[in-house]
């Protein structure tokens, strides 16, 4: 059913009307350094308009706007009301048929645009929206390249596109449930027409929320890797306390998934997530919080005054429920508008969410209450529409004919790969055989992470259990072969033809 | 037999709620005559399971109760379960109860798993479970087993006992009740009890602490759940079995007496916390149907944050520092919270821990479940009740639970269900033997009308209005009559669905009740004050914008009332979208049954008997119309006037231009006058005259409000003569109910009089077609649909709402903001600030000076004061300390409680200074001190535990703590009391009648009581 309402695009590529639309707040050197890269865009001039959101900044902005880019049209805010709002501002006083919203701290490619219209283009008509590739500010390290985000709309800014056939990014055009606010394109009208970003969001997440919600209207995102930003200043939100920033995460990702999910789905991965959030509460509180002062059988204690001191980042998971709740009729609205709009099904986008279960926290006893709970609510039965686990089997070489024998058993139900460990760097190779991959790495490569990274589960061998990129990772492992393991968490299958490997990651719960 | 117990004039009940203000107890009424003659002639086996934890000094008193039991020997196992005490209990038991079975466990199972224990190693059929800080009647078993017995047939298998306290002479449980998200509540607890009747009857749950069950199926369906160990497992089993299709019930004759709390009494609030919290998730878990589970869990996750969240705050923390655009720098990594919230936050992972033994459970029962969710829930009570913590700052609390209701659609599961309200009266009912006014016909005929669609609607009118006049009004009214000091007691104890505030004023004396709140703007009572001459506009318009900033729906009486209160509430801050439905029209409204009216066949001999009635307000002009009427009969030699009325009986409200109207009105032959008669004889009055003369005179005030002396007419069959400019008139013409008239048109009111006078039987035409118009366009049953949609569905403004409202993007880009104050009213009703300047002459007050009314308003205060002083008097003794007479409060002992909420002026809150009464000895008893946010709320702000035994009698005790940063402007609640004090060994405070410099309220055991504790405060280290 290819109902949606999307817009027309035209059938050969033209150079279109684009207005790069600036949220900026008290970052004025940085603001300067991007408005000046923008200057440089191999894109035709008049079809340019660059529109700067001022979120009240209290410097000197205004005034040197004003003063030295004439050809900036420069909407004011009376009050900083965030960055949805600043992007939903811009977007209305812009005239162009597309809007860039980018960050005030980035410097854009020459190429930037070009890249991005030759995304939506090579995607064809339902993309309305394209991701850039955004780099650190040395361009050594990538801090976006295409997205995903676990079950419970916590975003992350890499995506598992083509895990494990090309552990690489994604191409161009190729799908991402969303693209990055800090630098995307998309078609004016059809932004607001969905709504633009929800200003509820504040800042954090809106960009997810609005990636899932184009998705479920109809609408493509799409990835541009050759659109490159550098990300140079990155402290925006870092000028406030972590805890200011955990409210708003906590908050924004149970409102994306009280919004986006059907009904049925919803209200099962809502109580998950409130579940999941009031542990990490508790772990993130660490040593603060003594379990046996609220005992009923432990003896009295001394704390007459009945207050306890507990670690701000800890304490920003509850107030983010706060947040939360003092959003629901707002979100609610929201979420009847969608549900009552959509045309894709949860099954039809959950498969570009990534690692269903990937823990928000790191730690692995929190991983592991994640897994025991999403078993006990049934989730496994909404990611069953996932698209299938990602089984990766690690070894060595020597051990090559056992692992491809476990491969074999595992490829019908599972999207399988193999790393066999080559102690040379110079070895690396990909080798495709029926039904999976099998890539032959030094366990030092990046890929080798980045692989365990988006794994949904793990069977490894002893001597590959060793490896501290596998001790390390938050998937459920099982290590066969063997009577016992190293990794205590493990499960230990001594038997390979077990049923239990078939779909271990389950009952490893 | 000791029961009823002798009541004693000293140990009277102190003022507790009365029964006209406790909701509904929940449960089917199930009424069940057990006829003594019909006792089965085979009794069944009943163990009698005792759980005990360190309870030594309980024991005698409980097991001396069970060895009168009448009930056969060989049919009776007396047990006692030791859940491994540290004290001599089993000696004890040894020692003076040898034939008691004592069984022991190796720890302490807690409550659920040590009854469990008992159960399984039980010999009998049944088995009855009593806690051991209680005794029984001697009948109390052989009542139980026979109330089962009874109901085998319809599926009894547990029935409670009736709890009173240890002195019999208050309710501990009669009924428990259940919210949906889990939290139990006993509706009828600290209710005086003096025999009588209570009738058998379903109950959700029976009292785990003394009930009756068949222990077979007991442990078949898994007993209490052990995983709860205290608390709410009472209720999940009962929840449980009538899911399986059984019954529970309440056996009113079986009577047991309980020193309340006096295990959990001694434990730490924020550890019993983590039970009460975890179980009731637990609870929900377990019982809901899959289709409703994940929603209502959702539901009940949001609402514990919510509840941390107001903890966070009591520990010092201001949510402001967890907002992004906070510019100011924390370099504090920790925040200082109350430890109920880590309380909250280690219950809720304590059940996610346990979430997969709970799913076995789960699914255990509803693969055997017999009744939905939805049939369950009339026996819930109050399945929407506000978990209760804190109503002074808990509007968002509160909102927050009615938004959830609503947005989930889980309120809807039990739309069906009648809900409790409370009716505020601003003025005297029609009820009893003195007049009502018109706002008090209005109160009652909403809360009429609710009752009608089945609702529960309580009552209360203020105290001041029928002081000195107290026999002529039902005892129940004067019990539960409101003052400016106890309306907030009145919903705390309560805690009704929705509360009805007839009129604005009513709630200018309480904080946001944080209940949803109705509020019935009867009338522009800002006009009446300003005729009356009641202070200034701009006082007057303050103090009425913040009265409608505490409702959440609203109606009014009329249409063109509609858009005088529309500009009003928008400036209140009500949101446009809001207005549009959360302001309705219900005009007067009147009961659909009417009273006959007496037409006389034969009219020669008769006169045509006028009538005119109603309360002297000085913004109605009646005088034209009246001595027009007086003048016309005086001419024709025909026809009477009665004119029946007087000045208001308790506002001093001026009586305009009556006075001299009266006067005139005087000489004239064919008038004749009364005084104000009760509502029954007025309508007594009106049904047998024939004609209303119904003119006044317009002006700002009468063209807005509705009259309702019009429709009381209309509904006795009273033709009326009518102006034309009143909201009613056309109905008037359309019916022909009457005949209508310019009001200053004598000439043609003259012609109306005339063609009465010659022909009568046209006004009994028109009388007819009044009766018809007052039943079609105003019974109270029609009227109340809008009011009675929000009471079936009641919801919460949300502050926070239209801070996201203003940043919506609509389709075009533009952002739209909410105007309140662009509304378009029409011209003619909107009241800007400025409108005393426009209406300086015509609102020129007559007599109503201000020094006057407030003198008269003190005088009727003090008068209150000194009617409850002697009652106050009779219970205390009075001792002189300080050169003033104070009086000590009863012996502080356990299970008892003395509190008192004041209001804190100033920030910095710091202390407490009280005087201590030691009965003039040394007493060895501990003494607990609190500082709370309210005698609702059950966590302490801060706590201390005092030794007693160096207090001397008189002595003042400072109560000091950490400054309260934001005291200024709320209520605080100090409680004293004393877990392990006894009779004999206990100290007390001193209370005098009234408190210098402080507002305050004083309570006694959670409940409102007279007289003031004798305390100071102190800001910031110095005493205030």
């Amino acid at each position: 059913m290819d109902t949606g309402p999307f817009f027309d695009l035209p059938e050969t590529p033209r150079a279109r009307q684009v207005s790069i639309v600036i949220p900026t707040y008290n970052n004025l050197s940085l603001l300067l350094e991007c408005l000046g890269s923008l200057r440089l865009l191999d894109y035709p001039a008049e079809l340019i308009e660059i529109v700067v959101v001022d979120n009240a900044s209290t410097d000197r902005t205004q005034a040197v706007l004003k003063d030295r880019f004439p050809y900036v049209k420069l909407v004011t805010l009376d009050t900083n009301t965030g960055f949805a709002v600043a992007c939903n501002k811009g977007a209305a006083v812009a005239s162009g048929e597309y809007i860039a919203f980018l960050n005030n701290d980035a410097v854009v490619d020459p190429g930037w645009l070009k890249a991005l219209f030759a995304a939506l283009d090579a995607a064809g008509g339902k993309a309305v929206c394209a991701a850039s590739r955004i780099l650190s500010h040395n361009g050594e390290e990538t801090e976006y390249d295409g997205a995903a985000s676990n079950l419970f709309a916590a975003g992350r800014p890499t995506s598992v596109w083509g895990w494990p056939d090309n552990p690489e990014a994604p191409s161009t055009g190729s799908p991402v449930l969303f693209a990055s606010g800090g630098a995307m394109l998309i078609h004016r009208a059809t932004f607001l027409d969905v709504g633009g970003f929800d200003p509820a969001y504040f800042a954090y997440f809106e960009d997810v929320d609005l990636g899932w919600r184009l998705w479920a209207l109809g609408y493509d995102v799409v990835y541009a890797p050759d659109a490159t930003v550098r990300h140079i200043g990155g402290a925006t939100g870092k000028r406030s306390g972590s805890h200011r920033r955990y409210t708003l995460w906590e908050s924004n990702s149970l409102a994306t998934v009280l919004k986006n999910y059907e009904s049925g789905n919803m209200e099962r991965i809502l109580s998950a997530a409130l579940l999941l959030q009031y542990k990490r509460a508790l772990l993130s509180a660490g040593d603060a919080i003594k379990p046996a002062d609220y005992r009923l059988s432990s003896p009295p204690d001394n704390n007459v005054s009945n207050v306890e001191r507990m670690p701000k980042v800890s304490v920003a998971h509850i107030v983010a429920i706060d947040r939360f709740n003092s959003m629901l009729p707002h979100l609610m609205e929201e979420r009847r508008t969608i549900q009552a709009k959509r045309v894709r099904s949860d099954a039809e986008i959950l498969p570009l969410l990534g690692r269903a279960f990937e823990p928000q926290y790191a730690g692995t006893q929190y991983a592991d209450g994640a897994r025991a709970l999403a078993s006990t609510l049934e989730l496994y039965g909404i990611s069953d529409i996932l698209s299938p686990n990602r089984v990766l089997i690690v070894g060595t070489a020597d051990e090559a004919s056992y692992l491809k024998d476990l491969a074999s058993r595992l490829k019908d139900n599972n999207r399988v790969a193999i790393v066999q460990i080559s102690p040379k760097p110079s070895e690396s190779a990909s080798q495709q055989f029926d039904g999976y991959t099998q890539h032959t790495l030094d366990a030092a490569n990046p890929i080798v992470v980045r692989l365990i990274g988006f794994a949904d589960a793990l069977i490894v061998t002893p001597t590959a259990a060793q490896l501290d990129a596998v001790r390390s990772a938050s998937a459920p492992i099982a290590v066969v072969g063997a009577s016992s393991s190293s990794i205590e968490r493990a499960i230990a299958i001594n038997d390979p033809s077990d049923a239990r490997v078939r779909d271990f990651w389950r009952i490893s719960a | 037999m000791n029961y009823p117990p002798e009541p004693s004039p000293i140990d009277e009940p102190s003022t507790s709620i009365p029964d006209i203000l406790t909701p509904a107890e929940p449960g089917l009424e199930r009424y069940t005559e057990t006829d003594p003659d019909s006792v089965p002639v085979a009794l069944p086996s009943v163990t009698v399971v005792v759980l005990n934890y360190n309870g030594l000094k309980h024991l005698d008193a409980c097991y001396k109760s069970l060895r009168e039991l009448d009930y056969p020997v060989d049919k009776l196992e007396l047990m006692m379960v030791d859940n491994a005490s540290r004290d001599t209990s089993l000696s004890f038991m040894r020692d003076n109860f040898p034939t008691v079975r004592l069984v022991e466990t190796n720890q302490n199972l807690g409550f659920a798993a040590g009854n469990n224990y008992g159960a399984e190693r039980a010999k009998g059929d049944y088995v009855a479970f009593l806690n051991n800080d209680t005794r029984v009647e001697p009948d109390w078993l052989m009542e139980m087993v026979k109330s089962v017995l009874a109901g085998r047939d319809e599926g009894v298998v547990c029935t409670s006992s009736l709890m009173l306290d240890w002195t019999g002479k208050k309710i501990d449980f009669q009924a428990g009740g259940v919210n949906f998200h889990g939290f139990g509540f006993q509706p009828s607890y600290g209710k005086p009890f003096s025999g009588q009747e209570i009738k058998p009857r379903d109950l959700l749950f029976a009292c785990g602490g003394s009930m009756l069950i068949d222990r077979k199926l007991f442990l078949e369906v898994g007993g209490f759940d052990p995983d709860y160990f205290a608390f709410f497992e009472d209720v999940d089993l009962g929840w449980r079995l009538w899911a399986l299709g059984h019954k529970v019930t309440l056996t009113p004759t079986a009577i047991t007496y309980h020193r309340h709390h006096g295990t959990a009494g001694s434990m730490s609030e924020h550890r019993t916390y983590v039970l009460y919290e975890r179980n009731a998730l637990y609870t929900i878990y377990k019982n809901y149907e899959e289709s409703h589970v994940h929603t209502i869990l959702s539901a009940a996750l949001l609402l514990l944050g919510q509840r941390a969240v107001r903890f966070i705050q009591a520990g010092g923390t201001e949510l402001t520092d967890y907002d992004f655009t906070n510019p100011e720098q924390e370099p504090e990594p920790t925040s200082n919270i109350h430890r109920n919230a880590v309380a909250a936050l280690l219950a809720v992972n304590e059940f996610t821990d346990n979430l997969a033994r709970m799913r076995e459970k789960r699914e255990w029962l509803q693969a055997r479940r017999r009744r939905t969710d939805v049939e369950l829930f009339s026996l819930f009570g109050q399945p929407g009740r506000v978990n209760w913590i804190n109503h002074e700052t808990d509007a968002t609390y509160t909102a927050t639970h009615y938004e959830l209701l609503n947005e989930f659609g889980i309120q809807n599961l039990w739309s069906h269900l009648p809900k409790e309200v409370l009716v505020i009266s601003p003025d005297v009912l029609p009820v009893g033997d003195i007049p009502a006014s018109g706002s008090g016909v209005r109160a009652w005929a909403l809360g009429k009308g609710l009752e009608g669609h089945g609702h529960n609607v309580h009552f209360t009118m203020p105290a001041p209005a029928i002081q000195g006049r107290e026999g002529s009004v039902p005892p129940e009214y004067v019990a539960g009559a409101w003052t400016t000091e106890n309306l907030q007691s009145i919903i705390d104890a309560m805690v009704p669905d929705v509360i009805v505030s007839c009129g604005w004023p009513n709630v200018t004396w309480t904080p946001r009740p944080n209940l949803p709140l109705a509020i019935d703007l009867t009338g522009p009572h800002l006009l009446e004050r300003a005729y009356q001459g009641y202070r200034d506009v701009k006082t007057n318009s303050a103090e009425k914008l913040a009265a409608l900033a505490k409702g959440d729906f609203f109606t009014c009486i009329g249409e063109r009332q509609k858009y005088y209160f529309q500009a009003w509430l928008a400036q209140a801050g009500i949101s446009i979208d809001e207005l549009t439905d959360d302001l309705q029209v219900i005009p007067y409204s009147v009961d659909p049954k009417q009273p006959k009216h007496h037409w006389l066949d034969d009219w020669s001999n008769s006169e045509v008997r006028f009538v005119y009635g109603g309360i002297f307000l000085p913004w109605q002009n009646p005088a034209p119309a009246l001595l027009t009427v007086a003048d016309t009969l005086e001419q024709a030699g025909r026809g009477t006037l009665e004119v029946i009325g007087g000045s208001h009986p308790f506002y001093p409200v001026d009586t305009g231009v009556y006075g001299p109207l009266l006067e005139k009105l005087a000489s004239a032959r064919r008038v004749s006058m009364s005084g104000l008669l009760p509502h029954d004889r007025l309508i007594e009055k009106y049904t047998h005259a024939h004609v209303a003369v119904d003119m006044i005179m317009p002006n700002v005030e009468r063209e807005l409000a509705f009259p309702s002396r019009t429709i009381n007419y209309l509904w006795c069959g009273l033709p009326v003569i009518h102006p034309e400019f009143s909201e009613v008139a056309h109905h008037i013409s359309d019916y022909e109910a009457g005949w209508v008239v310019k009001h200053d048109d004598s000439e043609a009111l003259r012609n109306v009089l005339i063609s009465i006078l010659a022909n009568p039987e046209e006004a009994h035409r028109r009388g007819i077609n009044a009766q018809r118009l007052a039943r079609e366009r105003f019974s109270w049953d029609d009227t109340i649909i809008a009011l009675e949609e929000f009471v079936r569905n009641p919801r919460m403004r949300s502050e926070r709402r239209s801070l996201l409202d203003q940043e919506k993007v609509s389709a075009t880009g533009v952002t739209t903001a909410t105007a309140a104050v662009q509304t378009g009213p029409p011209a003619g009703y909107v009241v800007p600030d400025t409108w005393d300047k426009k209406l300086p002459a015509k609102l020129e007050p007559v007599y109503g000076k201000r020094r006057k009314l407030t003198a008269q308003i003190g005088a009727r205060t003090s008068g209150l004061l000194r009617v409850l002083a002697p009652r106050a008097g009779s219970r205390m003794r009075p001792v002189s300390v300080d050169g003033q007479m104070r009086y000590a409060l009863p012996e502080l002992i356990f299970g008892h409680s003395q509190g008192q909420r004041f209001y804190s002026t100033q920030n910095g809150l710091s202390g407490i200074r009280f005087v201590i009464s030691t009965f003039g000895r040394r007493n060895m008893s501990r003494l607990v001190l609190h500082i709370r946010p309210n005698p609702g709320g059950s966590y302490d702000i801060y706590s201390v535990n005092l030794p007693t035994h160096s207090f001397k009698d008189g002595q003042t005790v400072a109560f000091r703590f950490p400054p309260i940063a934001d005291s200024a402007n709320r209520w605080f609640y100090f409680v004293a009391d004393s877990p392990d004090a006894v009779p004999g060994d206990a100290i007390s405070l001193y209370a005098g009648d009234r408190l210098e410099g402080l507002t305050a309220q004083r309570y006694e055991d959670g409940l409102p009581a007279e007289g003031c504790i004798v305390m100071s405060v102190e800001y910031n280290g110095v005493r205030a």
